[in-house]
C-alpha cells in the first residue's frame, strides 16, 4: 500500500512540476482529473490526501484566466482578481449599498457657524447659579476650565436635568438668517438619555447594593 | 442604520415622552409623513427619516452633533432588540475655494485630465468615490466622495462616510446594542477624522 502511495506521490510531483514549467493551467486541470481517476480506484485514501492541495493549485491557475502566463503565478500568494472585485456589480454583491446616500437636508435657509464649543459637567448647583467644568471642543489642547453660569441660561424644559454630574453642550455661534442678518448666539443644551423604567432603577440599585456589600466586606 | 424598523412608532411625541428630545421640540416638529412604511419629520435641529429597512438622523447644525449622537444612542437603547446590521456615520462639508484655479487644481489632482484629452474635450471631475480604511485600525469601511459644491461657488463638496457592520455571523441578528457601544467609542474620532480628511482634500489645491 505504501508503495502505491509513494509512486502516486512521485507521479503527481512530476506531473505538477511539468505543469509549472510549462505554465499551463489547462494541463494542471487535466492532470488533476486523471490523477483523481487513477488514485480513486487504486487507493481511495490518496484522493483525500492529495486533492485538496492540488485543487488549490489548479484554482490559482484557473483564476489567472490564461493558458500561457507571462509570470510564474504559482509562486505568488493567492489573491482574488482585484479588478473584478472592484467592479460596481461585484461591489454591490459583496457589500450591498456600501455607500449609503444621505438625503439632502431640508434647508432652512439659515446658516450656523460655530465660534466656540464646550462640553461641560455640572459640579455644583448654588442659588440661581451652577458651577461646571468645561472642556473646549473647538481646541482640545486647551485645559479644562471651571466656570460659573446662570441657571437662567438654561431652557425651561432642560431645568429638570440640572443636577450634579449632568452633562451639557454649550456653543457660541453666528446665525446667518435667510434675510442676511448675522446674529451672535449662545446655545446650552443638556444631554438627554432615555428615561429609566422602574425595573431599570431597581436593577441599578441592586447592583449598587452588591457593590457596597463587596467593598464593606473585610 | 440599516436593519428592520417599525416606522410607525417613530413619532416626535414618542421621542419627547421618552425624554430624548424636549417636549416643546416634539410639539413643534414638522411632520412630513408617518405611516406603517415610512416616518419623516424634522425639528429645529434634526431630521429623522425611517423606512422599514433604514433609519437616518441628520443635522445641519454643527452645534448639535453631540446631541445627534445621543439621540441615535437613545433610540437604540430604547429598542435593544431591533436587528441592526449596519451603521453609517456621515459628515458632509462644503468648502469655498479662493479662486477658480485652485478649485480646478483639487479636481486635477484627484482625477488628472491628461488621460482623457485624447478622447474628449472639457473633461472635468463630477464625482469621485474612494474606498479604504482609516489608519487608526478602525473596523469601519471608509468612503470619501468628492464633487463640485452645489452650495458655494467655486467650492468643493466632501462627504465622508464610515460604515460599521454587526459582528453577528451571517444570517444571525445581533440586536441594536452594538450600535450604542460603537457610537460611544467611535463618534468623536470619526468627527475629528472627517474634518481632517475634508481639510486634506481642500488642501490638494496647494500640492
Amino acid at each position: 500500500m505504501f508503495e502505491v502511495y509513494r509512486r502516486a506521490k512521485m507521479s503527481l510531483s512530476s506531473a505538477y512540476a511539468d505543469v509549472i514549467e510549462r505554465e499551463d493551467a489547462m494541463a494542471a486541470s487535466t492532470y488533476q482529473s486523471s490523477f483523481e481517476r487513477s488514485t480513486a480506484s487504486s487507493f481511495p485514501g490518496l484522493k483525500r490526501l492529495f486533492l485538496p492541495s492540488l485543487s488549490r493549485v489548479v484554482s490559482d491557475w484557473s483564476l489567472a484566466g490564461s493558458v500561457t502566463l507571462p509570470v510564474r503565478r504559482h509562486r505568488l500568494p493567492f489573491e482574488p482578481d482585484e479588478a473584478l472585485r472592484a467592479s460596481p456589480e461585484a461591489q454591490e454583491q459583496a457589500r450591498p449599498k456600501a455607500f449609503v446616500e444621505v438625503p439632502p437636508l431640508r434647508e432652512s435657509g439659515s446658516k450656523i457657524t460655530i465660534l466656540q464649543q464646550w462640553i461641560g459637567r455640572v459640579a455644583r448647583v448654588i442659588d440661581g447659579r451652577f458651577l461646571a467644568v468645561v472642556e473646549d471642543v473647538t481646541n482640545a489642547h486647551n485645559p479644562p476650565e471651571e466656570i460659573e453660569l446662570d441657571v437662567a441660561d438654561i431652557s425651561e424644559s432642560d431645568l429638570p436635568l440640572l443636577a450634579e454630574g449632568a452633562t451639557f453642550y454649550w456653543s457660541i455661534f453666528y446665525h446667518d438668517s435667510p434675510g442676511g442678518q448675522r446674529m451672535r448666539n449662545s446655545s446650552l443644551r443638556f444631554a438627554r438619555q432615555p428615561r429609566l423604567s422602574p425595573a431599570d432603577v431597581h436593577r441599578i440599585f441592586e447592583q449598587a447594593d452588591c457593590m457596597v456589600a463587596l467593598l464593606e466586606r473585610d | 442604520m440599516v436593519g428592520s424598523f417599525n416606522p410607525a412608532i417613530f413619532q416626535p411625541r414618542w421621542l419627547g415622552a421618552q425624554g430624548l428630545i424636549r417636549p416643546e421640540e416634539a410639539a413643534a416638529a414638522k411632520i412630513t409623513i408617518i405611516q406603517a412604511e415610512v416616518a419623516d419629520f424634522s425639528t429645529e435641529w434634526f431630521q429623522l427619516q425611517v423606512l422599514q429597512n433604514r433609519l437616518m438622523i441628520t443635522t445641519g447644525d454643527p452645534g448639535h452633533f453631540a446631541p445627534l449622537r445621543d439621540l441615535g444612542a437613545g433610540v437604540v437603547t430604547l429598542l435593544p432588540h431591533t436587528p441592526i446590521q449596519r451603521l453609517g456615520l456621515n459628515r458632509m462639508l462644503h468648502f469655498k475655494m479662493p479662486s477658480i484655479e485652485e478649485w480646478h487644481r483639487v479636481g486635477d489632482t484627484i482625477a488628472p485630465k491628461q488621460p482623457w484629452k485624447k478622447i474628449m474635450e472639457g473633461a472635468g471631475l463630477r464625482s469621485v468615490l474612494i474606498e479604504g480604511r482609516r489608519r487608526n485600525g478602525s473596523e469601519g469601511l471608509l468612503h470619501i466622495k468628492v464633487e463640485p459644491s452645489a452650495k458655494v461657488q467655486p467650492g468643493v463638496y466632501v462627504e465622508i462616510n464610515e460604515e460599521f457592520r454587526s459582528v453577528a455571523a451571517d444570517g444571525q441578528t445581533e440586536g441594536a446594542e452594538w450600535v450604542r457601544d460603537l457610537l460611544a467609542g467611535n463618534w468623536d474620532d470619526f468627527m475629528a477624522f472627517a474634518q481632517e480628511g475634508a481639510e486634506h482634500v481642500r488642501g490638494l489645491s496647494e500640492s
